[in-house]
């Protein structure tokens, strides 16, 4: 009986259309994370994480049909007026619920089973390489489908299951069952749960409480494997334990319980009269209306239909049914929460904390938010338009009618468009409610106009598409198949993979469309607005297409619809057809004429065949001995909105080797600009315009320091428009010129070589240009990589008037000239051959210490974090003066530039990204000012980079990057006391290992680091920090001015990573060598841990606690490998009467450092008072693999 | 005036439906008599522009319907024999909006045609309901009041009446009577009294061909003395089946009652009885399945 019941339940629902709708989206979906899966080199494609990962997560997707479909189930006997008939039956309710519930699971199972399957097909598509993608283990697929995405999905059921018999309403079915998403992306935002991206380790405590309530318990995941490497990853699977199996069985019971309840509440309403809400009868008929019966009389309609009013009453008709629909609400809501989310997530957990809500900052959001839904929604409503006529079986009715096919299908493209308009206005306003709700008073209302132009137009677009594609389609799952992969080309990396890169050919491609505070979108809109204009034209002509192929009547094949177009068409409409065409050809010709003839149309494979050939050419003249750059001159005219620049310079050349030099190789970074070189004594030996090499033998070799002259002109004009991201170094507000970016350079640049190994294994390239070797011996020769010369440089720069030119040196003079705004500037003393030259409409803030004139260019809306840039730099300069040495300039800049992320030192100046810093919130004392800890840095690096220089060899980054980073840290903690440092720290001892679980190329002790962000700033700062708390910020810094007396200066020797750790060890005590070299020359990390903590009061009042620790130090000597070594110094154990972060001296009730020879050990303290909380190692002396468990709350046992 | 000359329709699966039709209808009801597969739907469907024909032509009034189906859609109204409708739509709201489709722009016009429409179909006191939610026969009156919004000079109802209960039947007839006076209405169904007491002209359709075409006294009158009747019993039905060309059984009070065509009286129980439209009917469907179609 139950197995009938289940099959004929079974059987019914599969030929239910959100069935074949909700398999054929998730497999889609399933394809497509498979395709675009990337993984880290060190782990599989088909690693259990990556499994685990993707399972959890697709489960938290499958919310939506789990829920369409269970409301569907729950709902049928109602929904087909079948309760009486099913309810008569004899079978009993238990029977009937179990097997509709089961079948209903299965069913979703299914659909989830076939997703994670596509997910295996879908790898089949990725482009990478076979090495990467590992064993197929069907256990890595089945334990996650077990432990998440089955009890995810119960759940989901049990839930709508539930709303459904209580309620017994469609739209409220599915919304709860929506709402079991909402609640846990708004528990996960509320609680700064780690599914949610980056944050700050996570108190183990709180990490527990998230991990046990996520529903979906995906947190889990994040919790057990926080720590895994790549290698573990492979084939680690989550153990069913701990939390995580609470988790499961509080959920499963939760689960359990509303099924049981769903069941109890249909048993006893089954008898009661209560059945489904009766809408309300129409009223009562009064006598008066019936009264006033006209009777039937032909009304003339010979004047003909109207196209207006049939558009206008469809379109009612049509958008009011949608519009007002349950799924179309929850995705509106959905769509908002999305928004949301993405908003206060990203805004505050920016890499350098949180932002003013700027509408242009917002804006980028509010389309990552939308970008999800956007193409949903047209693929799936462009079928529901186009069928729903026939699925209703009303359409011989319409289709009998004189209503034209026209004003038929521009009733449902208008439907289209108000839900695209209404997508992008609750996106909007979640915007603006944010900025009111944040105080915020930039308003800025134009610039939310762009999400109706930049993300519904496309969007618009692809909808007609979808409606084109369904109209020729006869059947609307097909259409729904053909239009979700046409729509996944055109909106996915796929148009790449298959080719597609010009916008010309991807349909709704505009290119890109970014949006600078500085700049707003700038040039780069020119292109959009063609590209928009282009598709548009071509959307027109499909609109026609649809409207003249309209489905009019049965059975028409499209031969006999084509047959029939220019009968729909009309004369008018053919010849509006033409000129659409006519335009269509012209308006994409002028785009060709500036994308490919005025610009050169680069794909991504001309790109690697450009570094292919300039390597293949140009790598054999690397070991020529060139000359060194002595002095720069420039004169500069940048002309922002013309987007071009005109330098006329000339280099002065010494030859500082210890031999004569007889060819000289000159390259300009851009083969675009045009160039002319006027060199006194030479002929060109070799020239390539593409590659921009120049080679020339000089008549006279150059003698062992003789100089020459070089004297070049570069004329950079940007026209017309481009296909992909076009050039923004001369733009209409902050031009920035790079030098290396923009003046010819001398020699070889392995920068320019493919780095994808990969890529040069398919080019048969061989190895690449390999940064040197660290010398073994600190004695060991160096002078094959020795420094650069130091430069004089001059220039004189103009600019459009209103603009300011800001580069290095002194501003000697500043006039007007023919309405250009002139400046002049000289360095008063050699610096680094490195230095930018911006030009942008500035405010101008002052400041000033001692000699040194600080100004601040920023645009004239961000002004927020002004007072604390001059201040960090005053502090800064202060604090490298007296424990360094002098600076040495009589300035120091600091300007804001568009686009970039970075901040930049250049001598006496510091060229400053307007996402690092400017409109960065810290008015909250509890977040971290970074703004002010990037400001250190980069003033650092007038110090360390431009005073100091390392040589470059494996590690050149500590002696560069850390040092500064330490630097900058000392200054804040001068601005901001320990409190910063400590928690600053423990950010960067989070980061530390999170980089090294992503890491490509297996982690490296910190002296031999090449280029890792995680090891230079991370790693560097944590151990820089530790070592101050072991020998002391002084010892420090005295190590580090004796570092620059030895080596600053000294070209021929420049310092390596070995000369900084022999100088620390100088200022160290012998006892600590073996520490410090654990810390720099090795990787090594601790596993401290409080395993267990017991209280036990003292007949005399004081109290005794046991602790069993855990002290374990893992040498790793390959990336997964590691020994255990007995920790080899003590460690502290701490007791406190408050919470540890807040802890005052008085409330530290016993800290003492611990030998441990042992791994586990047992350690009594006893205590005068009533003890709160144990931490081991409370300074974070040792890089700890979870801080989260180092500290246990204690409770006083009787 | 309707003239349809030598249509052809063949579907895509191999099916014949329309077979060289001519036709030629003038105002008033016209009934179009056929079994199930006859072809009529098919037919009415060419007439209502909603599929095209292979080969062939249909005029209304001087307007050429396959070349300009937007002129006939002007003066149409349709029914067709299997409809559905939006869900959670109104019958007020839904005949609005097919008014407004039909081309009545006025508002004031098309509200009062709609409320008229209402009334006479008797849908009026359920108006605020779903039509989706109508009993087979408020349905049926609903289409057909979508049928009659406009001025429709040619109006086609395609097997209206199956399916109702005699009562809606004959509420439904009536209807299409009084409309049927000054219009061409053509009222296909495979049921023969409906034609009996509403057409003044008629044709047979089997086999997608027209068998006969005439007013019912006209056809009933070639039968003239050739029907007979006899009561047998169930059990010789199947030798009277193969003896004789008979038209209908009727079971009557345990025992057969058959109709036979014949020149002279097949035996001597048979007794004559006047021929009805059924026999004309059968007579026409029996002459068929011994001809074996040819087209
Ligand atoms: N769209 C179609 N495609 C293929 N065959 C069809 C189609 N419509 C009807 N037919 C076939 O054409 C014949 C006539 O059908 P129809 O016009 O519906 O007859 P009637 O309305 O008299 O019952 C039948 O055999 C039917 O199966
Ligand atoms: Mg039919």
């Amino acid at each position: 009986m139950l197995s009938q019941l289940l099959k004929f339940e079974f059987y019914y629902q599969i030929r239910q259309r959100v069935f074949i709708v909700a398999l054929v989206m998730f497999a889609l979906m399933g394809i497509g994370y498979g395709a675009k899966v990337a993984v880290n080199p060190t782990s599989f494609v088909n690693s259990a994480y990556n499994l685990t990962y993707a399972v959890a997560n697709l489960s938290l997707l499958a919310t939506f049909f789990v829920a369409l479909l269970c409301g569907n189930a729950a709902l049928r006997d109602t929904d087909a007026k079948m309760t009486e008939l099913v309810g008569a039956a004899p079978v009993s309710p238990l029977k009937l619920h179990t097997s509709r519930f089961l079948s209903y699971i299965s069913l979703s199972t299914t659909i989830f089973v076939l997703g994670i399957l596509c997910i295996a097909v879908g790898f089949l598509f990725r482009d990478g390489p076979a090495s990467e993608m590992g064993p197929f283990v069907l256990s890595y697929y089945l334990w996650p489908l077990l432990t998440f995405a089955l009890p995810n999905i119960l759940l989901v059921s049990a839930v709508v299951y539930f709303t459904a018999t209580v309620t017994r309403s469609q739209s409220l079915t599915f919304l709860s069952g929506v709402l079991v998403l909402v609640l846990y992306l708004v528990g996960s935002l509320v609680f700064d749960s780690p599914t949610m991206g980056r944050s700050a380790q996570v108190s183990e405590a709180k990490m527990t409480l998230i991990a046990l309530l996520d529903p979906y318990a995906i947190a889990n995941l994040f919790h057990q494997a926080a720590d895994w490497t790549g290698a573990e990853k492979n084939t680690r699977l989550m153990a069913f334990s701990g939390t995580f199996m609470l988790n499961r069985l509080l959920w499963l019971g939760f689960s359990g319980l509303l099924l049981f309840l769903s069941y109890h509440f249909s048993v006893t309403r089954r008898f009661a009269s209560g059945k489904r809400k009766v809408k309300k009868n129409a009223p009562e008929v009064k006598e008066k209306e019936q009264g006033i019966k006209q009777p039937y009389r032909p009304v003339d309609s010979s004047q003909g239909v109207s196209l207006w009013l049939c558009f206008w009453h469809d379109f009612k008709l049509q958008s009011q049914a949608i519009i007002k629909s349950s799924p179309f609400l929850s995705l509106l809501l959905l769509t908002a929460v999305l928004v949301a989310s993405q908003i206060i997530n990203q805004i505050s957990n920016g890499p350098i904390g949180p932002l003013f809500p700027h509408t242009g900052i917002l804006l980028g959001f509010i389309f990552r938010g939308l970008a999800i839904f956007g193409p949903l929604v047209v693929i799936y409503y462009a079928a529901e338009l186009v069928w729903r006529d026939r699925d209703s079986r009303l359409a011989p009715l319409i289709d009998a009618t004189p209503a034209t096919n026209l004003s038929l299908f521009l009733a449902k493209s208008a439907t289209l468009a108000l839900m695209i308009v209404l997508l992008g206005t609750v996106s909007n306003l979640v915007g603006m409610i944010y900025q009111l709700s944040r105080g915020f008073e930039q308003f800025d209302g134009m610039l939310y106009l762009y999400t109706y132009y930049l993300f519904g137009l496309p969007l618009f677009q692809l909808g007609m598409l979808c409606l084109f594609i369904q109209n020729l389609s006869n059947n609307k799952y097909l259409g729904l198949l053909i239009s979700a992969a046409v729509v996944a080309i055109f909106t996915t990396d796929a148009a790449a993979i298959l080719g597609l890169e010009h916008n010309l050919m991807l349909f709704a491609g505009t290119g890109p469309k970014i949006h600078s505070q500085l700049n707003g979108f700038g040039h780069l809109m020119t292109a959009v607005n063609w590209f928009s204009l282009y598709w548009s034209i071509a959307t027109v002509i499909l609109m026609m297409l649809s409207y003249g192929l309209w489905q009019r009547g049965t059975a028409q094949s499209i031969g006999e619809r084509i047959k029939r177009l220019p009968m729909v068409w009309g004369k008018g409409g053919q010849q509006a057809l033409v000129g659409a065409v006519i335009l269509l050809i012209s308006t994409g010709s002028y785009i060709f004429y500036n994308t490919n003839v005025v610009n050169a149309f680069v794909t991504e494979t001309d790109r690697l065949d450009w570094q292919q050939d300039y390597e293949q050419q140009i790598r054999p003249f690397s070991s020529l001995p060139m000359p060194q750059i002595t002095d720069i001159h420039l004169a500069v005219d940048i002309f922002p909105h013309q987007r071009s620049s005109h330098i006329k310079g000339h280099y002065w050349l010494e030859n500082q080797t210890d031999k004569p030099i007889e060819q000289l190789l000159l390259t300009i970074p851009d083969a675009r600009v045009k160039v002319t070189f006027k060199i006194a004594g030479v002929t060109l030996a070799k020239a390539n315009e593409r590659l921009g090499t120049h080679l020339f033998d000089l008549n006279d070799p150059m003698a062992v320091g003789g100089r020459i002259k070089v004297d070049y002109t570069l004329n950079h004009a940007n026209q017309g428009f481009k296909n992909t991201a076009d050039d923004v170094s001369v733009v209409d507000n902050g031009s920035f010129l790079h030098n290396s970016d923009t003046l010819p350079y001398l020699g070889y640049n392995s920068g320019n070589e493919i780095s994808n190994s990969t890529e040069r294994q398919k080019r048969e390239l061989g190895l690449g240009s390999q940064i040197p070797k660290l010398p073994v011996y600190n004695n060991e020769s160096t002078r094959s990589v020795h420094g650069e010369s130091l430069i004089n440089y001059e220039v004189v720069a103009s600019t459009i008037a209103g603009q300011t030119v800001i580069t290095p040196g002194k501003l000697l003079k500043q006039w007007h000239e023919g309405g250009r705004a002139y400046f002049h500037y000289r360095t008063s003393q050699p610096i680094r051959n490195t230095f930018g030259l911006v030009s942008g409409k500035y405010e101008r803030y002052q400041d000033q210490y001692n000699e040194v004139e600080i100004n601040i260019y920023h645009d004239p809306r961000h002004h927020y974090n002004l007072k604390r840039i001059a201040n960090a730099a005053k502090v800064s300069l202060a604090y490298f003066e007296k424990n360094f040495s002098p600076y040495g300039h009589q300035q120091l800049q600091f300007v804001e530039i568009p686009y970039r992320g970075f901040a930049r030192a250049y001598p006496g100046m510091v060229a400053f990204s307007e996402k690092a810093g400017f409109i960065g919130d810290y008015s909250n004392p509890d977040t971290l000012d970074m703004v002010s800890q990037i400001t250190a840095h980069e003033v650092a690096h007038q110090w360390f980079g431009h005073q100091l220089d390392a040589a470059l060899v494996e590690g050149q980054n500590l002696v560069i990057e850390s040092v500064a980073e330490y630097a900058s840290l000392m200054v804040m903690k001068k601005m901001y006391g320990e409190s910063f440092i400590k928690q600053f720290k423990r950010t960067a001892m989070a980061d530390y290992l999170n980089g090294r679980s992503g890491d490509t190329l297996g982690e490296v002790p910190l002296h031999k680091l090449i280029n890792q962000r995680y090891l230079r700033y991370k790693k560097g700062a944590v151990v820089f920090l530790s070592l101050t708390e072991l020998m002391g910020e002084a010892n420090i810094n005295q190590a580090l001015a004796n570092l620059m007396a030895e080596k600053v200066g000294d070209r021929q020797n420049p310092a390596t990573s070995l000369d900084l750790i022999r100088h620390i060890k100088q200022m160290a005590q012998p006892a600590h060598y073996a520490q410090i070299d654990d810390w720099f020359k090795s990787v090594v990390i601790f596993n401290n841990k409080i395993e267990r903590a017991v209280v036990n009061k003292l007949p005399d009042g004081r109290f005794k606690i046991t602790l069993n620790v855990t002290t374990e130090k893992r040498r790793y000597s390959s990336p997964s490998t590691f020994e255990v070594e007995p920790a080899g110094r003590p460690i502290t154990i701490a007791v406190y009467e408050a919470l540890p972060r807040y802890a005052t001296a008085q409330e530290v009730l016993h800290s003492q450092p611990y030998e441990f020879d042992k791994n586990q050990s047992t350690v009594e303290i006893i205590v005068d008072s009533e003890p709160a909380f144990v931490v081991i190692d409370p300074q974070i002396m040792t890089i700890d693999r979870n801080l989260g468990d180092n500290q246990v709350e204690l409770m006083a046992a009787e | 005036m309707l003239m349809i000359k030598s249509l052809n329709k063949t579907y895509g699966n191999g099916v014949k439906a329309l077979c060289n039709i001519d036709l030629t209808i003038q105002k008033g009801m016209f009934g179009l008599l056929g079994p199930n597969g006859a072809g009529k739907s098919s037919l009415m469907r060419t007439l209502a522009s909603l599929q095209t024909p292979d080969s062939g032509s249909i005029e209304f009034n001087g307007v050429d319907v396959l070349a300009q189906p937007q002129l006939l859609r002007q003066q149409l109204g349709y029914l067709p024999q299997e409809f559905g409708v939006y869900a959670k739509t109104s019958a007020l709201k839904l005949l609005d909006y097919l008014a407004v489709l039909k081309g009545i722009n006025n508002k004031s016009q098309r509200e009062a045609q709609v409320i008229a429409l209402l009334h006479q179909t008797n849908l009026y006191q359920h108006r605020h309901n779903d039509v989706a939610t109508f009993s087979g026969g408020m349905r049926q009156r609903f289409g057909i009041a979508q049928a009659l919004l406009g001025d429709p000079k040619l109006i086609i109802v395609d097997e209206p009446t199956a399916g109702l209960d005699p009562l809606e039947r004959n509420r439904f007839n009536n209807l299409l009577c009084e409309i049927g006076e000054n219009v061409v209405v053509i009222l296909s169904t495979h049921i023969v009294d409906d034609v009996q007491s509403l057409c003044p002209d008629m044709a047979i359709l089997a086999q997608g061909q027209i068998q006969q075409q005439g007013s019912p006294a006209t056809l009933v009158a070639n039968l003239k003395n050739r029907v007979w009747l006899k009561s047998i019993s169930s059990a010789d039905l199947p030798q009277y089946q193969q003896n004789f060309n008979v038209l209908s059984t009727q079971l009557f009070s345990g025992k057969v009652n058959i109709h036979v065509l014949a020149d002279n009286p097949p035996d001597n129980d048979f007794t004559q009885v006047n021929a009805s439209l059924e026999d004309v009917y059968f007579s026409t469907l029996n002459a068929l399945s011994i001809e074996e179609a040819t087209c």
